[in-house]
């Protein structure tokens, strides 16, 4: 491409700059009003430095009013379980959707897609019937069950083993490997950057989950940080959105900070399953 | 270091396209120093040389798709250094071919021709049409798309998207899609390396074909030296951003004006042999005299060339003649290839001989039975430490570049 | 085309599918087939009578105001936020891979919301939508325009909550566009400035658009299913309100099975939404995936 005037190069710099402020208003607000004391909050003002330093009231409250050290480790430990899972099962299925010929492999891989058109969230009514009915309900074990399929970890990986070479799989069944040995030697090192990829993407979404933990969990110690958050604006009276700011910097934290540091791998996760899948 | 050949007579003293004095550097990256090159009309110039030597580089420059950092580019005389690609009315056939996928052959054809032709108003899909003549401009620019199409036999090629081609049917469609504009210069950036080697000769000829029917100026960037004898009137090699020698492909090959040309082209390489030049203007390597009877113009450390084809082995000591090893035969058909051995050293040489000849020497071949090899002294080539070449004085009088333009004439 | 099979292999490939199809049965078809079951009967959570009604509870919804309601709010939220946020991410997909200044700064900056808790970030925008002390209707003050009732004005919470979602969703797009936009061969455009294409415009419609095609396919139909799934911000924020004005798909089936414990009702209206899902990604595959691919 020709390179462009500096004024052109200047215009993509102030459009952009524009865009940013628009996304970031929120989080900049967002650390401001959990610095100040509900007075200020309710002051008039679009002040955004606190006059009061109110930041060690606001986080104590925010940290102690509902378990939030606890709910960040659940969430933490759900989320790691899930992915976890998610690969143990998806990957040899996938392996043998991939590389091996068997009698119905169409079929299983039509279950594949199959599955992969049936929100989670329309499935949610038996789940949780069977939940009550085995007692499940409020452990953390209820909150992983239903995810432990992801069939679209299944597609992601099935495409990704493809393109692995035959020869590489034929090379170790010469080595006397047997194939599951080649799932876990062979298969998931050269699936590395998908199976990083679906876990960024997993581990998002999974974080965010609202919709069955509501429905799951009632024990506030139980809690994700979604749900965590939900029952600290029922907690706290309406109007302390101070505390309220503070919690949400506490929840969010954990998850920006890991994207901060690993940008690259969380950008690239996120297109790599979304283009592929 | 420029040759001009005068067996072509300048017919005109403007140059068709002139690439004066190109400087180019990326950041610290010198690509192109000192750049000046002249194309006649309707001449056809092949630029080649290694991967970075900056060919493609200069010829994106005088596409203007890039700028240089300082020099100009002249079309017919004018001054086109500040002017857009659009605006130059040259027309550009790519590696990659680059036709646009979504369309068909006729329309990538057609387009260059619609964007040049067609107002932006009269371009908008399905309304477009109903203003103004654009039928008639539309029809008339679907004749011509036939005609080009017809000269290169993809008539039936033309509703068909690049995706439905093999890579020699899109090759054309870029050849079509330059032709059709007429345009006053052709650039070409290596249109043929991603075919396989059959296509590749037979597309060679077509392109040849092409330019000769359009007489048109081109520019033809390779970096397959024999690709770039064959077809072109004269060859630019460059090498680190220069050019090295401008030349026609005779000359360039009998008559390389220094060792990286002399290297570069021709294939097997150009035999190279370190010598030291002593106070009698003799070559010696180690104690044996090479070059017998070609006398140089100074003392010091030399390179002698010769070419496979000129050196001959004989079984037998001869006049003239220096020991060699066999080292292997390599039988290629039409011809072997015998590669040896300068003996006590790892300086190799090839040379061509008849396979019945090379058949005979093989029976006779051991790492201990020597050989002689000869050449005549006219075939000697020698490159001075800097790599430049040094005219060899010849006993008869008669210099090297004289003789390479006997050989021309009885050629012609 | 006939293949022997070797019984090794097709004993080893059972094992090793076998888990994740038992956990897909159980986990995937038998619900599903479980939900359809239920919406043909008036179950209800705790008790324990059930009543086979036939396709009678489909026939309530037709005349049910909420979930009508519920469908025409989600459609118009869907029809707020994609085209905005899908047109959005690609004009700043554009702009940021137009020059190398700052770009993988600008990229982490947009992409941030994606990776923020879509709670916590609703709580925020609640802060900044609240009518006296919110800080948007403080600045809309300071122009002398007068303060919007965001969310809690039906008129315009469905426009609050699609605010949210746009400004959740841009990153992710533009991250798709930039992926689709980086893919495009340089040549392309190098060939199109040949043809002629001068302007900025021309360059866009001759190469650029083309050959985001099958990007553009994708980043729309996840738009558009993500935005048929809205639920968090309602949770949080409205819960249907105020007066049933952003009931959505989801909640009125989190409503109706969970807090109404009607399962019966709330399977059909589950068995709707997927048949929506199914309509949706059928377009994508069917109608316009041929139109936008070149292979």
């Amino acid at each position: 491409m020709m390179a462009s005037s500096y004024f052109l190069r200047g215009l993509r710099i102030v459009l952009l700059l524009l865009g940013a402020a628009f996304v970031l208003a929120p989080f900049v607000f967002m650390v401001s009003t959990s610095l100040k004391p509900q007075a200020e909050v309710f002051s008039s003002t679009l002040q955004l430095v606190p006059q009061q330093w109110f930041a060690v009231s606001n986080y104590t409250k925010a940290l102690t009013r509902i378990p939030m050290g606890q709910v960040l480790l659940n969430g933490i430990y759900v989320c790691l379980a899930i992915v976890v899972f998610q690969v143990l099962f998806a990957l040899p299925c996938a392996y043998a959707l991939a590389k091996l010929r068997f009698r119905g492999r169409e079929f299983v891989f039509g279950l594949v897609l199959l599955g992969l058109l049936i929100p989670i969230h329309a499935i949610s009514i038996p789940l949780y019937a069977a939940a009550r009915s085995t007692g499940l309900l409020n452990t953390l074990s209820v909150l992983i069950v239903p995810f432990l399929l992801s069939v679209f970890a299944i597609f992601l990986f099935r495409q990704f083993i493809k393109s692995i070479p035959d020869d590489l799989i034929a090379a170790a069944r010469c080595d006397g490997l047997s194939e599951l040995a080649i799932v876990w030697r062979i298969v998931l090192p050269n699936a590395w950057p998908a199976a990083s990829a679906f876990a960024v993407f997993s581990v998002v979404a999974h974080w965010n989950d609202l919709y069955w933990p509501l429905i799951a969990i009632s024990k506030t110690e139980l809690a994700t940080p979604p749900l965590g958050l939900l029952f600290f604006r029922a907690a706290e009276s309406g109007d302390d959105y101070g505390a309220l700011m503070a919690a949400a910097v506490v929840i969010t934290l954990p998850l920006v900070m890991f994207f901060l540091f690993a940008q690259r791998m969380f950008i690239e996760g996120m297109t790599m399953s979304g283009l592929k899948g | 270091m420029q040759g001009e050949n005068s067996q072509f007579d300048a017919a005109s003293a403007t140059p068709a396209l002139h690439l004066q004095a190109i400087e180019k550097s990326f950041g610290d990256n010198r690509i192109l120093t000192g750049i000046d090159l002249q194309v006649r009309a309707g001449e056809f110039i092949a630029l080649v040389g290694p991967s970075g030597c900056g060919k493609s580089t200069l010829l994106r420059i005088a596409a203007g798709l890039e700028r240089p950092d300082s020099g100009r580019v002249l079309l017919n005389g004018k001054d086109l250094t500040a002017a857009r690609a659009a605006d130059r009315d040259m027309a550009m056939v790519f590696q990659s071919y680059a036709l646009y996928p979504h369309l068909s052959a006729r329309q990538n054809m057609a387009l260059p021709l619609v964007m040049r032709r067609l107002s932006a108003l009269e371009r908008l899909p399905w309304v477009g049409r109903f203003i103004g003549e654009t039928r008639a401009k539309l029809a008339a620019i679907r004749q011509e798309i036939e005609q080009s199409a017809h000269t290169l036999k993809i008539t039936p090629l033309l509703d068909r998207k690049p995706a439905q081609m093999s890579g020699g049917q899109r090759q054309r469609v870029a050849l079509g899609r330059a032709l059709v504009r007429h345009p006053k210069a052709f650039l070409m950036d290596e249109p043929l390396s991603n075919l396989d080697a059959s296509l590749r000769v037979h597309m060679r000829t077509e392109i040849a074909e092409l330019h000769h029917r359009a007489g048109v100026v081109t520019v033809y960037v390779t970096h397959d030296q024999e690709e770039a004898l064959s077809i072109a009137d004269r060859v630019a090699v460059m090498m680190g951003g220069r050019i090295l020698q401008l030349d026609t492909p005779q000359a360039i090959y009998r008559d390389p004006q220094h060792i990286d040309v002399a290297c570069f082209i021709g294939s097997p390489r150009i035999n190279i042999i370190p010598v030291e030049v002593s106070s009698n203007r003799r070559a010696y390597w180690g104690e044996v005299e090479l070059a017998r009877g070609c006398e140089f113009p100074d003392e010091g450390a030399f390179r002698l060339a010769i070419r496979p084809e000129a050196l001959k082995l004989h079984s037998d000591p001869q006049p003239g003649a220096f020991a060699v090893h066999l080292h292997r035969v390599e039988f290629l058909g039409v011809e072997a290839l015998c590669h040896l051995v300068l003996p006590g050293s790892d300086v190799a040489l090839v040379t061509r001989q008849s396979p019945e000849i090379a058949t005979q020497l093989k029976k006779q071949m051991d790492m201990s039975h020597v050989l002689y090899a000869s050449a005549l002294d006219t075939d000697w080539l020698a490159f001075n430490e800097n790599g430049q070449r040094v005219a060899l004085h010849l006993p008869t009088q008669v210099t090297p570049i004289a003789l390479s333009r006997l050989h021309d004439e009885a050629f012609i | 085309m006939k293949h022997s099979f070797d019984p090794n292999e097709v004993r080893s490939a059972y094992w090793l599918s076998a888990p994740a199809l038992i956990l897909m049965l159980a986990l995937l078809l038998l619900p599903t087939l479980a939900v359809l079951v239920l919406s043909f009967t008036d179950a209800e959570l705790g008790v324990p009578q059930v009543n086979f009604r036939g396709l009678a509870a489909y026939a309530d919804l037709l005349n049910d105001r909420t979930f009508l309601g519920a469908v025409k709010n989600t459609a118009l939220y869907v029809l707020l936020v994609v085209p905005a946020s899908v047109v959005l991410g690609l004009g700043l997909a554009m702009l940021i891979e137009a020059d190398d200044l700052f770009k993988p700064f600008f990229r982490s900056i947009y992409f941030l919301p994606v990776v923020s808790l879509l709670v916590a970030m609703a709580s925020v925008w609640q802060y900044l939508m609240h009518p006296s002390i919110g800080p948007i209707n403080m600045l809309l003050n300071k122009f002398g325009l007068s303060s919007v009732n965001w969310l809690g004005s039906s008129d315009n919470v469905m426009g609050a909550l699609a605010l949210i979602g746009i400004w959740q969703t841009v990153g992710f797009n533009m991250v798709l566009f930039l992926a689709g936009l980086t893919s495009i061969n340089r040549d392309l455009y190098a060939a199109a400035e040949m043809d002629g294409a001068r302007s900025a415009w021309s360059r866009f419609c001759v190469v650029t658009w083309p050959m985001l095609g099958p990007t553009t396919l994708f980043v729309l139909t996840i738009s558009v299913i993500n935005a048929v799934k809205v639920f968090e911000t309602v949770a949080t924020l409205t819960q249907g309100g105020p007066g049933k004005a952003s009931d959505v798909l989801l909640w009125v089936i989190y409503e109706e099975g969970f807090v109404h414990l009607q399962i019966g009702a709330a399977s059909a209206m589950a068995m709707v939404f997927i048949a929506v899902l199914l309509v949706l990604v059928l377009i994508q595959t069917r109608v316009l995936e041929k139109r936008v691919h070149y292979t």
